[in-house]
């Protein structure tokens, strides 16, 4: 089956006064149609900066993007036009971002912006535009929609404003929704409402997701497949519940143990140590090792390449598969 | 939500817009009132001129040569007899007339060139920012003087000189919001539903400049106001016998001990209209300011 979402080695960089900046640094992704794949990492390990790669927003200069390969629907993005791009983006490939409460114009009613986005692509009349973000609206919840539909973002709560912007990001039915830490700026009663929203909506459209988040909750809610990043590189990829049940990089494992659990009684939170590194200078040898508990001499030395370490599951690490 | 709150929801209309929430700031602020009724009252006195002047301000009487107010001449009469109160009213014309024209003229060159320079950057912002820097580093008025002297006296040419004069620091204005505007999570959230980049700075950068500029706008006219007046008093702009404010000054000036009324009421119509500008404009700011979101 060919892959809905194919990214091969993507390498995106920025230019900054000292040098370059390796944002991302050699990456892998697979999605499926319908299928959703979560990457998850801290923040600064550059799994944003895929997102935006993908999407082909990442300003350049200073950004510069290179890839194997980045293939949606079989097409290679990287040789787009600009104008195919622009086609491409809001219709086939959509994104939502995480900052509800700055991702709308205050100066146009929510109606306003979900209708120029369906105006652009579809060539509709402002009437039938309107019908349809409205629609939309109902479609993601927002009670007394049509009210809404005119009421300029001010009045919108982040809750409801994420959902306006979901609404924004579904209107012309994508085949794939990239949703960059889509809960991360709101309070949990509503990013659990904001999570069953996308679960419903995937399945009524058989979109994919690519779902970005520090959230291993929000991963474990969602995702089908994860992959785990760390300083621009990918350190793990497997199955969702195999990473839960058996996650093999030490990164991973510092990872889930930092989640806050109510069964266990703990004064502090498990953190991990130390800072991520300095992408302008990287360490040498695995990335992970000045953090790791584990770290062993040939780790400081040489870096681990993404090895198999169960069915469907790899890891970057010297000592995978674990014992 | 339940129903009955939700059927509330539906019933009020929703016109809460930004410009409007702007407006019920705005009248709230005093001095931006008063100076908003007084901007008011001096458009319609000069939009009225012909129907409410009490004489032809051109009209020379020998047999009234500058006689104090009085019943008939309220404002008093000048060296060659004319009514003062008459020029005034007619003086409003080329005074609010040169304020608007100029600042029309400074924001149309102005916000273009800042909308570009802001939103492309790299080479072209930077050439066309020293060369803004270039005519800034020009007094304003001083800028003004020397291409009205070029131009020619004249209203029209004063006016255009003004604008241009005025032009710079709405290039640097705008060049400055578009770039604080195009880095907000909105204008991304633009991109990625593809709208061409035309459209990401007509129709989501420029209506979020818009309202400082309105507030520059504002402020402007009152400075380009007062640069009209001392065109006129320099003889570059309005021409006699026309009346203008800063002209009326300039001939009052050889008066001032016998018939001081001549300087008196054109000095007082520049300083109310200017003072209301002002005041205006400083409400504006208040009212669209972002930090005072109420």
């Amino acid at each position: 089956m060919t892959a809905l979402l194919e990214v091969e080695d993507l390498r995106t960089s920025f230019k900054v006064e000292s040098g370059r900046f390796q944002a991302v640094d050699g990456i892998d992704l697979r999605l499926e149609a319908g299928r959703t794949l979560g990457v998850v990492g801290e923040s600064g390990c550059g799994k944003s900066v895929t997102a935006l790669s993908i999407m082909g927003l990442v300003a350049s200069p200073p950004g510069e993007v290179a890839a194997a390969k980045i293939r949606f629907e079989g097409r290679d993005l990287l040789a787009l036009s600009a104008d195919a791009m622009r086609d491409l983006r809001g219709d086939r490939l959509a994104m939502i971002f995480q900052e509800p409460m700055t991702s709308l114009n205050p100066a146009f009613t929510v109606g306003d912006q979900i209708a120029e986005a369906i105006q652009r692509h579809r060539g509709l009349d402002r009437a039938a535009a309107w019908a349809r973000a409205v629609e939309m609206l109902r479609r993601v919840h927002i009670p007394a929609a049509e009210a809404r539909a005119h009421d300029y973002p001010h009045k919108l709560s982040g809750g409801m404003r994420q959902r306006v912007m979901i609404a924004m990001a579904l209107a012309l039915d994508p085949k794939l929704l990239i949703a960059d830490e889509p809960t991360t700026a709101l309070d949990v009663t509503v990013q659990a409402q904001i999570l069953d929203l996308l679960r419903r909506l995937r399945a009524e459209s058989g979109m994919a997701i690519l779902i970005i988040t520090h959230d291993l909750g929000v991963i474990a809610e969602l995702a089908d497949d994860v992959t785990v990043m760390y300083a621009g590189k990918v350190v793990e990829r497997a199955p969702v519940e195999a990473l839960f049940e058996a996650p093999q990089h030490p990164y991973t494992i510092g990872l889930l143990g930092s989640i806050p659990r109510l069964e266990r009684e703990q004064a502090r939170l498990d953190a991990i140590e130390g800072v991520v590194p300095n992408p302008l200078s990287p360490p040498a040898g695995c990335r992970f090792h000045p953090r790791c508990p584990f770290a062993e001499a040939r780790c400081r030395e040489a870096e681990p390449g993404l090895g198999p370490v169960g069915p469907s599951h790899f890891a970057a690490c010297w000592r995978t598969p674990l014992p | 939500m339940s129903a009955a709150s939700e059927t509330a929801l539906t019933a009020a209309p929703a016109v809460d817009s930004p410009a409007r929430r702007a407006f019920k700031r705005l009248i709230r602020r005093k001095g931006a009132v008063v100076g908003g009724i007084v901007v008011i009252l001096f458009v319609a006195i000069a939009l009225l001129a012909p129907w409410i002047a009490p004489f032809d301000p051109a009209a020379t009487d020998w047999s009234a040569v500058r006689k104090a107010p009085s019943a008939r001449h309220w404002f008093g009469t000048d060296e060659i007899g004319r009514d003062v109160l008459a020029r005034v009213i007619w003086g409003a014309r080329a005074s609010l007339m040169a304020g608007v024209i100029s600042v029309a003229i400074a924001m149309a060159i102005g916000l273009p060139i800042g909308l570009l320079a802001g939103y492309r950057g790299g080479f072209l912002d930077g050439l066309l920012m020293r060369m803004t820097d270039a005519m800034l580093a020009c007094p304003f008025l001083i800028l003004a003087i020397a291409l009205a002297a070029f131009l020619g006296p004249s209203l029209t040419n004063a006016m255009i000189a003004i604008g241009i004069s005025a032009t710079p620091i709405f290039i640097r204005l705008s060049r400055g919001q578009v770039q604080a505007v195009k880095v907000e999570d909105f204008v991304e959230a633009a991109r990625a539903v593809g709208n061409p980049h035309w459209r990401i700075a007509l129709s989501h950068v420029l209506p979020n400049v818009v309202p400082p500029l309105m507030v520059q706008a504002t402020l402007t006219t009152a400075a380009a106001i007062i640069a009209e007046a001392s065109l006129s008093f320099l003889g570059l702009g309005q021409q006699p016998p026309a009346p203008s404010w800063g002209s009326m000054l300039n001939v009052a000036k050889n008066f001032l001990g016998q018939a001081p009324w001549m300087a008196v009421w054109p000095g007082l119509a520049i300083f109310l209209v200017v003072l209301s500008f002002n005041l205006l404009g400083d409400g504006l700011r208040d009212a669209l300011d972002p930090r005072h979101r109420d």
